[in-house]
């Protein structure tokens, strides 16, 4: 008997609420988490010796350490699961792979959420002591989760394709890394190919929501990256099968 | 459970070819092979962690292929190097196991209890796993296994890595456990597949090559193991005796030589050869072979 | 399903993902819609400014010369990448000229908050990087229209090319650098006319008096709706009244000090800190350095039609000496201040009739424009380049040109937030950012294991 939706669903939830727990009984979450929210002070420092109360120049560096975040918490999806034998448990539960994927994509984006509720003691302080354009808070915030989402499900797809973390880790960043640089590099070109490398750079679509603007193709844009990654990730677990 | 004509490739290797054979309930079967023969593989199938490039896989009355959701809730599998998550305690591992099993309220509750107990894990449900000996966690291993009290139970070298005590142990659990449920363990430790299986399946270079109960495989298989005490060098004799008909192996000792062959004749062509080439015939003793002989005959052809 | 049937399912899954992927950022690009959450929305690009900048059809290089560390830097970047989403035509970049003044010098820009455009060969500067300039410079790009400041000459005025502290070669770089041509005119030969295609008339520093036959041809040019820039001079023997008193403005002669606000302890060289107009002439302009300055007077009763702004003015201390050879003292005959430095005067009428392309009997805009200031030298190389002085060039050509607003676009509020970081404060972020939230996190996480530690105590001591 097939299971109902709401099996599937309390699958998807077991999962990304075990990966979770997992995470955060380890020294690994705790010390990801605080060094995230240490960096967030050492950055919004650095920004606020402009003498303005605004946190544009905070969220910039915090999106390229949001990618970075997201090629280490994504070794442990399933690189190291495979390693110690938990991903082979895993898929000969009653689970298909979709529901595998889902639920770590849960997790993990659950995990970055938190990382990321772990600054807001920055915009809170700098409200306090200024008065900040609220707008650009709002998207900053906003494109942390969107970003988080997008990078972690790219970082699923590379780990479920090795059982090495280390290649993983670096396999995430070196796929992060190239589309940061595409935008580069079709920055001295013209036409279409200028089109196409500046559009699938996320540099392209991180300003909106540095200046407080949120926009259907910015959304479009890491909702692909998003849907391209769990897609990739089923499809990678189903081959390696 | 049936195994129909299986085979599955990693790129230019086969891994299995066109294996094949059932498992009836209540039964407890040893899957014995050489290293790279094909057992993990045949485990991974039967579980449906890995997809056959052939054949088909049955459980019940659920194709593992195409029902793998149902095939899967009869089986419960035991990877050879499972270390489950080791943040978490026994008792919250066999929760989120439940839980993927899709166990709820109570009946969880209960589940996870009767699988602590049965892997007598009661004493340490609510250690971190991490802190566990190597033998409490592969109990906590087999317990994930057992907590959908599931038909069949899939155990990929469940004594791996074990020391002698906590094999003694699992192998008491493991006997215990298979006087309910239908058992497949595959293991490199012949005495334990010959204390623990009535019947074992011998697997070499991707084929079975013995699909058999252990009393048929040892007795009347003509299997025979030879002991010929001789009064000269039994380096000689050893070399002499490999050329007699039915003879597989023959093997000098420092005062005698071990012959395995073939044959209920055996016996006679071996005693007339030491005596034709005037070797000393001391003793010749005639021993049924044992599951080990049979093994290494049926691996070495 | 076997392996074929698996390998199948990712192919299919594999090519459902790029259809999905392709289509769904095609469809968002073609339709894109925005929330714009900004204070005042001020990174939402007017209409017109949308228009303008997907009418541009070749390159389009925007190079904003700003101090990196500021928030106009940043809000520069955001505004002009606006731009480029619109139209991949226009490329930007923000240069500090602090950490590149090889670039800097290469575009000829001495002073932050400069931004310049470059379209088909012909170059524009923009006083900042808000919408509005932006806009302007680009339509401006955009509509191949160069107007000619035509410069008198003949009457002692320093010249174009003359690079010397009392040339005008910085004025002529900046007339190039803003799109305008300049021609060298002189009245006193010739069929002593103004030449048709003259955009402005600017008579700078005028040592000697101009003749009558010059100042007939002068007045019938702004008549005749031209567009004045007279910079008088407190050294002429000349009379620049004839020129400027029916628009209203008369100059006064005489020496401004302003022993309060000036420089290099000489009070005539004053600084002009009082801009008391609405004038898009004095935008972004807060000082201007006007040493040997005369005074002007707005006439009480002006003409109607006729509106005249006080640009600037000196200081409540200063006053004009009539007398200044006899040493700096307010005497009898000198003006107590504050005295009109710059003044600007314009007359529109509406004129029967309509130029091409408007329906018969519609009336048309006519006007005049003057700009009077009280000296000619912040204009020479030696002074140009000081507080606002080139901005208020620039501003009052482009407004007696009428490329001021050329854009029905809202200057965005700078979004100045000013936040003193002290010492104080940098301590109270750091303690609670890098200190207090790690250690809570640290805290909170170690929770479990203490607990779980001292349960397993508990229970190993009930137990004996």
């Amino acid at each position: 008997m097939r299971p109902l939706t709401g099996d599937r669903v309390r699958a998807v939830l077991a999962i990304a609420g075990r990966d979770v727990r997992t995470t955060y009984l380890s020294a690994f979450g705790v010390g990801c988490t605080a060094a995230f929210a240490g960096l967030a002070g050492v950055v919004l420092v650095v920004a606020l010796r402009a003498d303005q109360a605004r946190l544009d120049t905070w969220f910039a560096p915090l999106y390229v350490a949001l990618g970075l975040l997201a090629c280490l918490l994504t070794t442990r999806s399933f690189a190291e699961e495979e390693r110690s034998g938990g991903l082979e448990l895993l898929l000969t539960a009653p689970v298909t792979p979709w529901q595998v994927v889902l639920g770590k994509l849960l997790g993990t984006a659950l995990v970055v959420a938190v990382v990321g509720l772990s600054t807001a003691a920055c915009p809170v302080l700098v409200a306090h002591l200024g008065h900040p354009d609220l707008g650009p808070i709002i998207t900053g915030y906003i494109g942390v989760g969107v970003m988080g989402l997008a990078f972690v499900a790219v970082g699923l797809a590379v780990s479920a394709s090795t059982s090495n973390p280390l290649v993983a880790a670096a396999g995430s960043a070196a796929v992060l890394l190239a589309l940061w640089l595409s935008g580069v590099v079709g920055g001295g070109l013209r036409g279409l190919p200028q089109f196409v490398l500046e559009y699938v750079s996320p540099t392209q679509h991180v300003t909106g929501f540095l200046r407080g603007t949120l926009s259907v193709g910015d959304l479009t844009y890491f909702a692909s990256l998003l849907v391209a990654g769990v897609g990739g990730a089923v499809v990678v677990l189903g081959e390696r099968r | 459970m049936r195994f129909e004509a299986v085979t599955r490739r990693f790129g230019s290797v086969t891994a299995i070819d066109a294996v094949s054979f059932e498992l009836r309930p209540g039964e407890v079967v040893g899957l014995l092979g050489p290293n790279g023969a094909g057992k993990t593989t045949t485990m991974r199938v039967l579980s449906g962690y890995l997809q056959p490039d052939a054949g088909r896989v049955v459980v019940g009355d659920a194709d593992i292929a195409t029902d793998p959701v149902a095939a899967r809730r009869l089986i419960g599998y035991l990877p050879e190097s499972a270390s489950p998550s080791r943040e978490l305690t026994p008792r919250s591992y066999l929760a989120f196991s439940a839980r993927l099993w899709g166990l709820r309220g109570g009946a969880r509750k209960q589940a996870v209890s009767t699988a602590l107990r049965h892997a007598g894990l009661d004493a340490v449900a609510d250690q971190r796993i991490r802190s566990l000996s190597k033998g409490y966690r592969q109990r906590v291993g087999l317990a994930q296994a057992l907590v959908h009290d599931p038909a069949v139970l899939v155990l990929d070298e469940p004594t791996s890595g074990l020391d002698p005590g906590q094999v003694t142990e699992t192998r008491k659990l493991i006997a215990r456990l298979g006087r309910q449920r239908t058992v497949i363990l595959s293991s490199h430790l012949l005495s334990e597949v010959s204390a623990l299986c009535r019947r074992v399946l011998i697997i070499d270079r991707g084929k079975v090559v013995a699909d058999s109960d252990i009393a048929s495989l040892t007795g009347s298989g003509g299997g025979r193991r030879l002991e010929v005490r001789v009064a000269a060098d039994p380096s000689v004799v050893a070399r002499a005796l490999e050329g007699v008909v039915g003879v597989v192996s023959a093997v000098a000792g420092p005062d005698r030589v071990i012959v395995r062959g073939n044959g209920d004749d055996l016996a006679d062509r071996v005693a007339a050869a030491v005596t034709g080439g005037d070797f000393g015939l001391v003793e010749l003793r005639v021993e049924k072979e044992s599951l080990e002989d049979a093994y290494l005959r049926l691996v070495q052809r | 399903m076997g392996r074929r049937g698996q390998h199948r399912r990712g192919l299919v899954i594999a090519v459902v993902l790029v259809i999905v992927v392709l289509g769904g950022n095609v469809a968002a690009h073609a339709h894109d819609a925005e929330l714009d959450l900004s204070a005042a929305h001020r990174f939402t690009l007017a209409a017109d400014s949308s228009a303008l900048a997907r009418a541009v059809r070749s390159p389009l290089r925007v190079t904003a010369f700003l101090n990196a560390g500021g928030p106009e830097a940043v809000d520069a970047r955001f505004l002009l990448a606006r731009y480029h989403e619109l139209n991949r035509r226009i490329t930007y970049s923000v240069v500090d000229p602090d950490t590149q003044p090889g670039e800097a010098a290469r575009f000829g820009v001495t002073q932050y908050s400069t931004v310049v455009l470059q379209y088909q060969g012909r170059r524009v500067d923009a006083p900042d990087a808000t919408e509005l300039s932006t806009s302007t410079a680009i339509l401006r790009l955009l509509r191949h229209v160069s107007p000619t400041v035509c410069l008198l000459t003949g009457h002692g005025e320093a010249a174009l090319d003359d690079t010397s502290p009392t040339g005008l070669s910085g004025v002529a770089t900046l007339l190039r650098d803003n799109d305008y041509q300049t021609d060298v005119v002189n009245l006193a030969v010739g069929d002593g006319q103004v030449p048709q295609g003259c955009g402005v008339l600017a008579e700078i520093g005028a040592r000697g008096p101009l003749l009558p036959a010059e100042v007939k041809a002068v007045n019938r040019y702004t008549d005749g709706h031209g567009r004045l820039l007279l910079a008088a001079s407190s050294l002429t023997s000349g009379d620049p009244n004839p020129m400027i008193l029916p628009w209203g403005i008369g100059f006064l002669g005489g020496l401004v000090l302003d022993p309060d606000r000036s420089l290099n302890q000489d009070p005539s060289d004053i600084v002009v800190q009082d801009l008391p107009s609405v004038s898009p002439v004095v935008d972004h302009v807060n000082e201007l350095q006007f040493p040997a300055a005369g005074g002007l007077i707005i006439q009480p009763n002006l003409a109607q039609g006729l509106s005249v702004a006080r640009l600037a003015t000196s200081g409540p201390t200063s006053y004009d000496d009539t007398h200044p050879d006899a040493g700096f003292n307010f005497g009898p005959g000198d003006l107590a201040g504050p005295i009109v430095v710059a003044a600007a005067a314009d007359r529109s009428a509406l004129a029967p009739g309509s130029p091409a392309g408007l329906p018969a009997g519609a009336q048309h805009l006519e006007r005049t424009r003057v700009v009077v200031t009280g000296s000619d030298i912040w204009l020479r190389n030696g002074f140009l380049g000081d507080l606002g002085n080139r901005r208020f060039l620039v501003n009052a050509l482009a407004w007696l040109t009428d490329q001021d607003q050329l854009v029905a676009a809202t200057s965005a509020p700078p979004n100045d937030r000013p936040l003193a970081f002290t010492g104080e404060r940098q301590n109270e972020v750091i303690g609670v950012t890098v200190g207090a939230v790690p250690a809570g996190i640290v805290a909170a996480g170690s929770l479990p294991a203490i607990v779980g530690r001292r349960r397993r105590r508990r229970h190993r001591t009930g137990q004996r």
